[in-house]
């Protein structure tokens, strides 16, 4: 008997170690705001990075040039002034001699330089270096056919910067403030290596945070960086970023009072969350598309009446509402958000909607017997292709119903791939009709424009216009923002003429934001910005 | 026995080359690559990060490549998450993942041992049809939905615990539940059915007719006996408990490597879908093992080596 109760006393303490030694750390003490980031960077490195949340952490612990402001307009960051050349190809940055390193070094125009230089070297393999292609020889030094001393860009002296561009670029200012093209430091890079991001010790910024804890697959921590040169704007102590992926746990956690924001809620929450906190949840436009990609080239979406036919027999209305219940029903590809060139003009107002939110069967029968297929019949098989996600497949089903009831085709089918399979499959334009989005890169229509030009590695559509082409590099080297805007609304109105895509819906962030955290800017882009928040309890 | 032990070792090694031959045959086989992504990248920056993870080498040059790495105990670097290494990652989530399933698997031990003996014991008495019940919605009842009514429970609407996350040790008890869940009423049931079999045999019947109190017929005598068959799931189980399970582990945001196995996959992280698996393969040949081993003081009849 004594042996026993050695023995489950040794098994209990043991059990009791085990449990003693799960987890680490308590509630943070201060004024710190814990934000969900959802699935754990994979790199926070400004020129590797390619996620929207990758870009927050980055726009927290960094300043570019410019920044961008409560309406997302461009505005002194490090560089408190600039320049610009008549033909609106030269810009000339005078940097803050005030400006500072977390770890209290002076920054300085060569930091800009080295950064950008390294993103577009071809050695890096930073996948957003084309955000650079607008410096003169980005494209070419990036490419390997033109060397680092071409590139246009020049450093004066230690406070200023001299870029030449390729063409005039309208809202290069807001590049400026793109995570990419954020500064880093030479010296620590070159150290570290791969590794300089992945530390607290070595990740050296020159914003208004710094990271302090980095606790993989869990979270990471960031204190007010006391070498900022406007510490004194930051009103909270530091922000924490937690990774949880699953969007109900990430709203258990929220209401359980473990989290202060999350970004996106489960879809088939939003009616509940609309009733019970109707201040907390905050849905905001995103400069982003959802869209069903036709191949042109492939029958029967070779004929535009066929393609048009399929526009108008879906009611993008009901999909929007009643099956994915968020959204707004889209009218045209470029999304709501999107500035024109009066001030406060949006240019999805100004454009008008092209195609309309409601189903219009009538018509879409009509385009379909023009087209051959009187009442569908003849209609040779179709397959929808989506990757696999219950939100696309809902979507999708309710999509077959409509074209089924509205055309009188009932031979589509539906085909999940997984999402890398998908990815390839939509790349080499092996389907019919494809599920699609897009997600702006930038706060102008030319994100939404250019992705449809030849040879656009995004094109999935396989849709080659010369004209439009032509169009588009119209576009790039006008200076003369009125006349910019005109064609970008011509350019839209050319692809969707043509019939190329449905655009379904556009989407919404869904945020649940605890009604104590005041002044958090959320940009349309998808950052958020922790630097003028505050909380009020 | 060490020649027992010094075969099975040998077996393993090769098991263990073969699984990361099939693996590696399999994830290269499978459409997409770590370079994949929504927004389709130049050219020339392809090229480029295909040169830096050697995917541009023929396919039996890479398979040596990664041989060789892993022969010094090299697994490589993650092709997904910048500047990490593969030994890294298991590193620090296989402790949390072991942390997790030593305790699910000492409830399910715990709890599904005694509920299979007393319920044996006291057939077609309330308490087995209890006990029996329970075990029923424990085996029906999947980890996810059991992970959600806990949290919805005891994290948002008690509040008593953490809902998420691996924060203090208050975090460990309703994943390990969760986790632990199916297999204690599985365990039941194998012990109750085990030690029904057995209690009919002779010399159970000799043991009672010598007059043994009950007590020790089933201790000394029917338990012994009645435990293999649980000894048998229990090896490969452990082997999966404690490498972590990606459906809790995700639902809970436990930073485990449960997480990694999956989504190494979706990611096409090659090296991390190589290192993983080896790492699981190698953890499960050896819990077989250890099984094989455990007969032998359990069950004579079955001692190997002879």
């Amino acid at each position: 008997m004594k042996k026993k109760i050695v023995v489950l006393t040794v098994v209990l303490s043991l059990l009791a170690a085990v449990i003693a030694g799960c987890g680490g750390g308590a509630q943070e003490e201060g004024a710190f705001i814990t934000h969900n980031h959802g699935e754990e960077p994979e790199t926070i490195d400004p020129a590797l990075n390619t996620t929207v949340n990758g870009g927050t952490i980055i726009l927290a612990v960094f300043e570019g040039l410019t920044k961008l402001d409560e309406k997302d307009n461009p505005v002194p960051g490090t560089a408190e002034r600039w320049e610009v050349s008549k033909d609106k190809t030269k810009y000339t940055f005078y940097l803050r001699k005030d400006a500072k390193w977390s770890d209290g070094k002076p920054v300085t125009a060569h930091d800009f330089a080295y950064a950008w230089e390294r993103a577009l070297d071809p050695n890096t393999g930073a996948e957003y270096a084309y955000q650079l292609y607008y410096i003169k020889n980005g494209k070419a030094y990036n490419k390997g056919e033109a060397e680092a001393e071409d590139l246009g860009i020049k450093v004066i002296d230690d406070y200023t910067l001299e870029v030449q561009l390729e063409s005039p670029t309208p809202y290069f200012l807001k590049l400026a403030a793109f995570p990419t093209l954020m500064p880093v430091r030479k010296d620590v890079i070159e150290e570290h290596g791969d590794q300089w991001a992945r530390s607290p010790e070595t990740y050296i910024g020159n914003g208004p945070f710094k990271m302090v804890e980095w606790k993989n697959k869990d979270s990471m921590k960031f204190v007010k960086n006391e070498h900022y040169w406007n510490k004194d704007a930051v009103k909270i102590d530091g922000f924490i970023e937690t990774f949880i992926a699953e969007s109900s746990t990430m709203l258990s956690a929220y209401e359980a009072g473990e989290l202060d924001i999350i970004d996106q809620v489960p879809l088939e929450e939003i009616d509940r969350l609309k009733k019970e906190k109707p201040d907390e949840l905050h849905i905001t436009p995103q400069l982003g598309t959802y869209y069903y990609a036709f191949n042109v080239t492939k029958e029967p979406f070779d004929d535009v009446r066929v393609r048009k036919a399929f526009i108008y027999a879906l009611d993008k209305e009901a999909m929007v509402n009643k099956v994915r219940k968020s959204g707004i029903p889209a009218s045209a590809f470029v999304p709501p958000g999107v500035p024109d060139t009066g001030e406060g003009t949006e240019f999805r107002e100004v454009g008008g909607p092209i195609y309309p939110t409601k189903a219009d069967p009538e018509k879409a029968r009509q385009l379909l017997a023009e087209a051959g297929y009187p009442n569908g019949e003849g209609f040779p098989d179709v397959v929808l292709k989506y990757n696999t996600s219950e939100g696309h497949k809902k979507l999708a089903e309710a999509a077959l119903e409509m074209w089924k009831k509205n055309l009188g085709i009932d031979n589509i089918t539906l085909r999940n791939e997984e999402w890398a399979v998908f990815v390839n499959t939509r790349q080499k334009g092996d389907f019919q009709i494809a599920r699609h989005g897009w997600l702006g890169d930038y706060n102008d229509p030319m994100t939404f424009i250019d992705l449809f030009t030849t040879g656009n590695g995004n094109n999935d559509t396989q849709w080659s216009s010369k004209e439009y082409d032509a169009l588009v590099d119209k576009i790039r080297n006008t200076t003369n923002e009125e006349e910019r805007m005109k064609l970008l609304h011509q350019a839209e109105e050319m692809f969707l003429e043509d019939a190329i895509m449905i655009p379904v819906f556009h989407y919404t962030e869904n945020a649940m934001i605890k009604p104590y955290i005041k002044n958090l800017h959320k940009s349309p882009l998808g950052f958020t910005f922790f630097d003028k928040a505050e909380i009020v309890k | 026995m060490f020649k027992f032990v010094l075969n099975r070792v040998f077996s393993s090694v090769i098991t263990i080359i073969l699984i990361i031959t099939i693996t590696f045959a399999l994830m290269h086989s499978i459409p997409g690559d770590p370079l994949t992504r929504d927004k389709e990248m130049p050219e020339q920056i392809r090229q480029n990060l295909m040169e830096k993870y050697h995917l541009d080498e023929p396919l039996w040059k890479q398979y040596f490549i990664y041989l060789k790495g892993l022969a010094t105990g090299d697994m490589g670097i993650s092709m997904k998450y910048q500047g990490v290494t593969v030994n890294e990652i298991i590193a620090e989530s296989f402790p949390i993942s072991a942390q997790l399933g030593l305790v699910a698997i000492a409830i399910m031990l715990l709890i599904g041992i005694p509920a299979g003996i007393i319920s044996a014991l006291r057939q077609n008495k309330w308490q087995d049809h209890l006990a029996m019940f329970l075990a029923t919605l424990g085996v029906a009842i999947p980890n996810f939905v059991l992970a959600t009514l806990l949290i919805y429970i005891f994290g948002v609407k008690l509040g008593w615990l953490p809902t998420s996350r691996w924060v203090s040790w208050k975090s460990v008890i309703m994943p390990s539940i969760a986790l632990a869940g199916y297999s204690a009423a599985y365990i039941a049931r194998l012990t109750r059915s085990s030690v029904l079999e057995v209690i009919q045999q002779d010399y159970i019947r000799t043991a009672k007719a010598k007059g043994l109190p009950e007590r020790v017929v089933v201790y000394k005598h029917a338990l012994k006996n009645a435990l293999i068959p649980i000894v048998t799931y229990l090896g490969p189980l452990t082997a999966g408990i404690l490498t972590g399970s990606f459906v809790v582990e995700k639902i809970f945001a436990i930073p485990g490597l449960g997480q990694y196995f999956v989504n190494s996959i979706s990611n096409r992280d090659y090296t991390v879908i190589l290192g993983v698996t080896v790492f699981y393969a190698s953890f499960l040949v050896f819990m077989n093992m250890i099984v094989d081993i455990v007969y032998g003081f359990i069950d004579p009849r079955i001692r190997v080596g002879k």
